[in-house]
């Protein structure tokens, strides 16, 4: 068998069912190989397209996702994606073609140190020398891929590795190594800080996602009767309409959120991680708190704020134990009088198109369980905001890196990952053009991908900053000379269709939703609109700005 | 901030590039280095000494998550924790030695 089968073979013993990916001259001996496998190939039209669908598959479905490519810029194409799953611990098999092992290190054609690129933005990578190595290199790389705060690992192949020769070669699929239960003196510490508060407040973040825990929170949110605020990445962790829930917090966070954060004693943070789109000026976040901090990762344990308790391990127990009822009536009134006293206004007084109001219309209508891929920007926050997210794995965005570019192709693999579901790329003028040559996968494959493309003719966040920051010094934010968005779409063979107008809006999305192929929906907004409230940045998240400040 | 880091890797390819690369990212120098492999050449074992204004602590935890570390030991030479020594193992038990 040579090496190139082998991968394949490894491939499908570890269950995968799709692989994205773009062939080219180092990696061909393993695309000779697919031809005939199990695997379902998935050809993009740009490597990192091949790593943030890999991305969404794997954030959908909670399965490792695959890409691969050819070495050199196939390979560095990719990295953008990987470090985009590195940056939000999404699990992540990349395959890279090297050239062959007597080339390494003579600056061959296509020939560059993926290896040593990619060391700060994977979880792990390898180089395989010997096809000896290949199989449980493969396994390992998996195991890895999933196990504990998953993330991306990298898989360098030369290619005459890939074609060398190796007979009996057995396939051991890598397991998940068992989360460490939590340490049951840190469990009664917590439990005990509990009942001594006066006002908590659970801080939800996308570890609630990846242990797929959202039960478990649940249930200890309503047996302990505590608020919670959740991180962009903990959306849906707690159902949007939940009475508990008191929304996102930080840069783009509701007031209630906010506000709560800096007034509770006690700040329970599970599977998060004290980023700082979420905590502004971290000196002043959640000032009067003791932290509970709950976590997969020792590491992010006192990495920013010191914690009263540690809870490491899996979250899951951790939450099941510590169902305890504080007596905070006096608290949670308060926390709820702010959240209906500052609840969202769709009352827009234009006939133009109000994005947060179309987002919310589009969240009334949409199916349960519809997939949400975002973009970067603007739209992103909206969506953030005002879209109702019941289950965490709905909705797919790029938190950490923030990779303008990601939607588009992140929906595409949660579509292959759930056929049957809805799935809506929600982007901007700037973020679609990013990767716009994916509209040419949905068509070939005809993967009904809904898109919702957000025009305000600008990159508006950066706007929005330049702004409020830089004294209305607009610097090549302009995109007023945009393609006919519509035009391009059809040129793809992608059915598309325009609004511009608040009363077109509830027609608008019903057709969007009964469209059977994929379909672009190119919705023209204020260019002036901008996302509220806003932290500004390095400044507490209780100065939060609601209107244009010069 | 200095310390001293015995560690001790399984000797695979890039895993005192990685553990170098954690260094640096973090804002940290290393002011002496020595490596030696074992005479199996299954491991490496290095020696660093390190200067830093970060607190070392996360520092340590994140050199612990490699998967490449098998043991740690960290000997504080200077600062609030002058003297204090603390062993840890890696958190992975799966390494593939070469």
């Amino acid at each position: 068998m040579k090496g190139a089968e082998i991968l394949i073979k490894a491939l499908e013993a570890e269950g995968v069912e799709y692989v994205f990916g773009y062939p080219g001259g180092a990696i061909m001996p393993v695309y000779d190989a697919l031809v005939g496998s199990k695997l379902k190939h998935v050809l993009v039209r740009h490597e990192q397209a091949a790593a943030l669908a890999a991305d969404g598959y794997a954030r959908a479905s909670g399965n490792v996702g695959v890409c691969m490519a050819t070495s050199g810029p196939g390979a560095t194409n990719l990295l953008t994606g990987i470090a985009n799953a590195y940056m939000d611990s999404v699990p992540m098999v990349a395959i890279t073609g090297q050239v062959s092992t007597t080339l390494m290190g003579t600056d061959a054609f296509q020939e560059v140190d993926i290896f040593g690129m990619s060391m700060s933005v994977v979880k792990h990578n390898f180089i395989v020398r010997h096809v000896s190595e290949l199989a449980k290199t493969m396994h390992a790389a998996f195991e890895l891929a999933r196990s504990g705060r998953p993330g991306p690992v990298l898989v360098d192949l030369p290619k005459d590795v890939a074609g060398a020769e190796l007979e009996n070669v057995e396939f051991t699929p890598g397991g998940m190594k068992p989360m460490p239960r939590p340490e049951a003196r840190q469990l009664h510490i917590a439990h005990d800080l509990i009942l001594a508060s006066k006002q908590p407040l659970i801080y939800a973040g996308g570890g609630i996602r990846i242990a797929r825990a959202s039960k478990e929170l649940r249930a200890f949110v309503e047996a302990t009767g505590i608020p919670v605020v959740t991180t962009l990445q903990g959306l849906g962790a707690i159902p949007a309409n939940h009475p508990l829930n008191l929304g996102m917090l930080g840069m783009h966070g509701t007031k209630t959120s906010n506000y709560a954060v800096q007034q509770c004693d006690l700040l329970i943070c599970v599977g998060a991680r004290f980023d700082d789109r979420v905590t502004g000026r971290l000196q002043e976040f959640a000032p009067h708190a003791k932290v509970i901090h709950m976590d997969a990762d020792p590491a992010e344990i006192g990495k920013l704020r010191q914690v009263a308790c540690a809870i490491m391990g899996d979250i899951k127990v951790g939450l099941n134990f510590l169902h305890v009822r504080p007596e905070i009536e006096f608290w949670v009134k308060r926390c709820l009088s702010n959240k209906e006293k500052f609840a969202w206004d769709y009352n827009a007084p234009f006939e133009s198109v109000y994005a947060p109001k179309f987002i919310r219309q589009m969240s009334d209508a949409a199916p349960e369980n519809t997939f949400i891929a975002c973009d970067v920007g603007q739209h992103q926050m909206w969506v953030a905001q005002h879209y109702q997210f019941n289950q965490p794995h709905n909705h797919l965005t790029s938190g950490g890196l923030g990779t303008m570019g990601y939607g588009l192709p992140a929906a595409i693999g949660a579509k292959l990952a759930f056929p049957d579901a809805t799935v809506i790329t929600v982007s901007g003028d700037g973020s679609i053009l990013m990767n716009i040559q994916e509209l040419a996968t949905l068509k070939r494959y005809n993967i009904p991908v809904k898109i919702v493309l957000f025009d305000n003719k600008a990159l508006g966040m950066v706007r929005q900053w330049q702004e409020l920051f830089f004294a209305e010094n607009y610097s090549e934010v302009d995109l007023s000379d945009n393609p006919d968005f519509v035009k391009v779409a059809e040129a793809f063979g992608i059915p598309s269709f325009k609004v511009e107008r608040d009363d077109e809006i509830p027609a608008a999305i019903e057709k969007m939703l009964a469209c059977e192929g994929p379909v672009l929906l190119h919705v023209l907004i204020d260019p002036k609109e901008n996302v509220w409230p806003l932290v500004p940045p390095g400044k507490s998240n209780e100065q939060m700005m609601e209107a244009k400040v010069v | 901030m200095k310390f001293t880091v015995s560690i001790r890797l399984s000797n695979s390819e890039g895993a005192l590039e990685r553990v170098l690369g954690r260094l640096r990212a973090r804002s940290f120098d290393v002011s002496s280095m020595s490596a030696e492999r074992s005479a199996d050449r299954c491991f490496v074992d290095a020696r660093l000494t390190i200067e830093g204004l970060r607190a070392p602590e996360p520092l340590i935890k994140q050199l612990e998550k490699l998967y490449d570390v098998i043991q740690l030991k960290v000997q504080y030479t200077e600062g609030a924790n002058h003297g204090r020594q603390q062993q840890t193992a890696g958190q992975n038990e799966f390494c593939l030695p070469v």
